[in-house]
């Protein structure tokens, strides 16, 4: 059964699907999260007087966003140059 | 000649009013977890999507090259088995509208080609291992299931990441992450959708001799005119869903929205990208019962969830039958243009029919539940 399976099924495809769906799924919003929680904290502590630890935040917040944009545009130049 | 060009003609008004409706049915899919949270205000969700839906068609070529030749041969393809397919697709879709019966415009359309190429060739004119389990059966299983998983997983992941925050400045956060989400499911839908309808073209285009058998790339004004369709189709779609919208879609937070919409997309452009054509409806309703099931089980209606599976088994099979009886009743006019003028005309009437009476009735019950 599991033969014949892998003979009619493309599992490359298969597998490249679950791995990249998965991947950009989970990073991307991941990444979003981490973007909403460092510039959320870094507007606390910049209100609160703690500059150092507010640019910290900001910076982790902004890195999250570049993945963020970064990663949906590299998927789409992928699937636009495939 | 002539009356194989008109069929042509046909064929393609056809495959496009097909594809208008994929839109027009689908734009409560792509919209609505955007509107149910007020992440964008309804008429410019509506829009933001039929842009994006327009711009989607011309990401990748995919999709249209595994329907144009992976699940049907298209060496021994005839003009009308591809219309009765279409016509079989159509029939189903209209009946199952009308009932408030769930269904899938995608499967509906695989069903339909399968069932008239079947009648019209035989079962060796159809990829059955390969084609229609490999690329349509297993991804139609999977991509659901990996839209569920990846929706859920997410959810519990942005909870932790930002759950001990001030909530509102977090709610706006997602709020705004939804116009980015929502832009790409509805770029997603365009990329999967509207490419089965130039797959279809091509099929269509092969059988006159216009493109070869052995690459069956849909041109240009294939893909320029399918995207124009499924754009229109979800633009005019979203007035009656404005129209609608409000108790019909169930509460969920932007977090929700936020994962439900960003899994989808992910799923369905992953699957665009190796080519498998699937249900993009059954995958944002798994992305959206996972985001509401890791959250809450009771939070979810099952009962829409079973819907789903019940539709899944069923479409195919029913708009095989509905493609083998329309491409039946098609041949009875010969092999010319008219049995495809004829049928055309009935399903016409018959969707006027239909519109008139259920605009009389009002919608079914379970219209409501399967939305």
């Amino acid at each position: 059964m599991s033969l014949l399976l892998a003979e009619i099924v493309d599992t490359d495809a298969l597998l490249e699907m679950l791995w990249t769906a998965a991947l950009a799924g989970f990073g991307v919003t991941a990444a979003y999260g981490i973007a909403i929680a460092g510039g959320i904290r870094a507007l606390d502590l910049g209100r609160s007087g703690r500059t150092a630890e507010a640019l910290l935040l900001g910076i982790v917040g902004a890195v999250g966003l570049a993945v963020v944009i970064g990663a949906i545009v590299f998927g789409v130049i992928v699937m636009v140059n495939k | 000649m002539e009356g194989e060009l008109l069929t042509v003609i046909i064929v393609v008004a056809v495959a496009l009013a097909f594809d208008f409706t994929n839109g027009f049915h689908d734009t409560a899919n792509v919209v609505a977890t955007s509107i149910s949270t007020r992440a964008m205000a309804p008429r410019i969700a509506v829009g933001y999507a039929a842009i994006l839906n327009f711009v989607g068609a011309f990401v990748s070529l995919e999709v249209a090259a595994t329907v144009a030749s992976d699940v049907v041969d298209p060496n021994s393809i005839d003009l009308l088995a591809v219309f009765a397919g279409l016509v079989g697709a159509i029939g189903w879709n209209l009946i199952t509208w009308y009932f408030g019966l769930p269904s899938s415009s995608s499967h509906a359309l695989i069903g339909g080609i399968v069932g008239a190429v079947l009648v019209a060739e035989g079962p060796d004119a159809i990829f059955w291992g390969t084609g229609v389990v490999g690329r349509v059966l297993i991804p139609a299983l999977v991509a659901p299931t990996l839209a569920f998983l990846v929706a859920g997983g997410s959810i519990l992941l942005l909870y932790r990441i930002t759950g001990r925050l001030r909530p509102r400045p977090v709610t706006q956060g997602f709020k705004t992450g939804q116009v980015l989400s929502g832009g790409l499911l509805a770029l997603a839908h365009g990329t999967n959708d509207a490419q089965k309808t130039m797959g279809v073209i091509a099929l269509a285009l092969v059988a006159h001799g216009n493109l070869p058998a052995s690459d069956p790339t849909p041109p240009d004004w294939v893909v320029a005119s399918a995207a124009t369709a499924i754009a229109l189709g979800t633009y005019i779609g979203g007035w009656r869903i404005i129209k609608t919208m409000g108790s019909r879609i169930h509460k969920m937070d932007s977090a929700q929205g936020f994962a439900a919409q960003g899994a989808g997309a992910a799923v369905i452009l992953a699957s665009s990208h190796v080519g498998f054509p699937l249900s993009t409806t059954h995958t944002i309703s798994g992305a959206v019962i996972g985001s509401g099931a890791a959250k809450r089980l009771s939070a979810v209606r099952w009962g829409v969830a079973g819907n789903i599976v019940i539709a899944w088994v069923v479409t195919l099979p029913a708009a095989g039958l509905m493609g083998a009886v329309t491409y039946g009743v098609t041949r009875i006019f010969g092999t010319g243009a008219a049995g495809p003028i004829v049928v055309s005309a009935a399903i016409l009437v018959a969707s006027l029919f239909l519109f008139t009476r259920r605009a009389q009735q009002g919608p079914p019950v379970s219209a409501a539940e399967a939305s």
